[in-house]
């Protein structure tokens, strides 16, 4: 029996910000172009296949907070480096669906009309940078974070997510941390099993400064095991932290 | 149960966890001779020294 989900859980983390709240709407769309090569004493058109893409669309409300839509979907316009994204598909939970992409801001409008609320559209078109083997530039994969805040006391191992089995191509891991404070660094990490009891390093992302917020994509190559998990630490005494992280195997 | 040392994997510098223990790049650990982390090179074998048994 399928397992539907519904769209009003899902969220949008770009770098190192939650913009869950200022969308309403969230598409992804994926292409692969043709050339034809139809010819003479064809009947039918024939063609091959050509060069891939993946898009993401946002759209919802204008707000000029802080840290708010419009502020963040103008910064990115233009802005040499990709922004990292991650949507969440329904609801926050460890072993979720998310999708995790790199991708550059190539559109953002604003529509302010006599009797509605003003809104936003941002268009997103993925591009995989160093991840030279990311299909369409963007990635299907799980949450190994609900999202939560986590007090500095509390980090620890995060629980598992069980793929079945083991892939052979590597993937990426993003990371958003769009609250923290914790007064000292903490290192966030993904770490892999093949029996879910003994692990290893598999990602580990930069170390976050005290109070930090921020953002990364990172991948690897080679096998990633059946059992994936999310790990954090920190030096830190006091504070909390709320940090995404999700992992697409390719 | 035999000795390896953790290797770090290919970055050099993963850890391992067993039994909810950390182990560093360099650490010692006993592990069973089929554990996952040998075949995948995240420890390796402790060369016995001369004298031991």
């Amino acid at each position: 029996m399928p397992s539907f989900i519904h769209g009003k859980s899902t969220a949008v983390y770009i770098d190192e910000f939650d913009l869950t709240s200022y969308f309403n709407d969230a598409s992804i769309s994926q292409e692969n172009e043709v050339a034809e090569t139809t010819a003479f004493g064809d009947t039918n058109k024939t063609y091959i296949t050509g060069i891939r893409a993946g898009t993401i669309s946002l759209s919802g409300m204008w707000a000029s907070d802080t840290d708010g839509s419009d502020e963040e979907l103008v910064a990115l316009l233009g802005n040499a480096t990709s922004p990292v994204l991650t949507l969440r598909q329904g609801a926050a939970a460890i072993g979720g669906g998310a999708v995790v992409a790199q991708a550059n801001e190539t559109n953002y409008a604003i529509t302010s009309p006599v009797a509605d609320v003003s809104t936003v559209t941002a268009d997103f078109e993925c591009t995989p940078n160093q991840v030279s083997n990311l299909t369409f530039a963007l990635a299907s994969g799980v949450q190994l974070t609900a999202g939560a805040s986590i007090a500095h006391g509390a980090l620890g191992n995060l629980s598992s997510v069980d793929n079945s089995a083991s892939s052979a191509n590597g993937g990426a891991a993003t990371l958003h941390i769009p609250t923290n404070t914790v007064n000292g660094n903490t290192t966030i990490k993904v770490q892999h099993s093949a029996n879910n009891t003994s692990w290893a390093d598999l990602i580990s992302f930069t170390v976050v400064g005290a109070s930090t917020k921020t953002s990364e994509l990172k991948a690897v190559s080679g096998t990633v095991n059946r059992y994936l998990r999310a790990t954090a630490s920190t030096a830190g005494s006091s504070g909390s932290i709320t940090f995404m992280v999700a992992f697409a195997r390719f | 149960m035999p000795k390896y040392i953790v290797t770090g994997g290919e970055t050099g510098e993963a850890n391992v966890e067993v039994n909810g223990k950390t182990y560093a790049p360099g650490d010692a650990i006993e592990l069973k001779p089929n554990d996952w982390l040998i075949k995948s090179g995240y420890v390796k074998a402790v060369k016995p020294a001369k004298g031991d048994k």
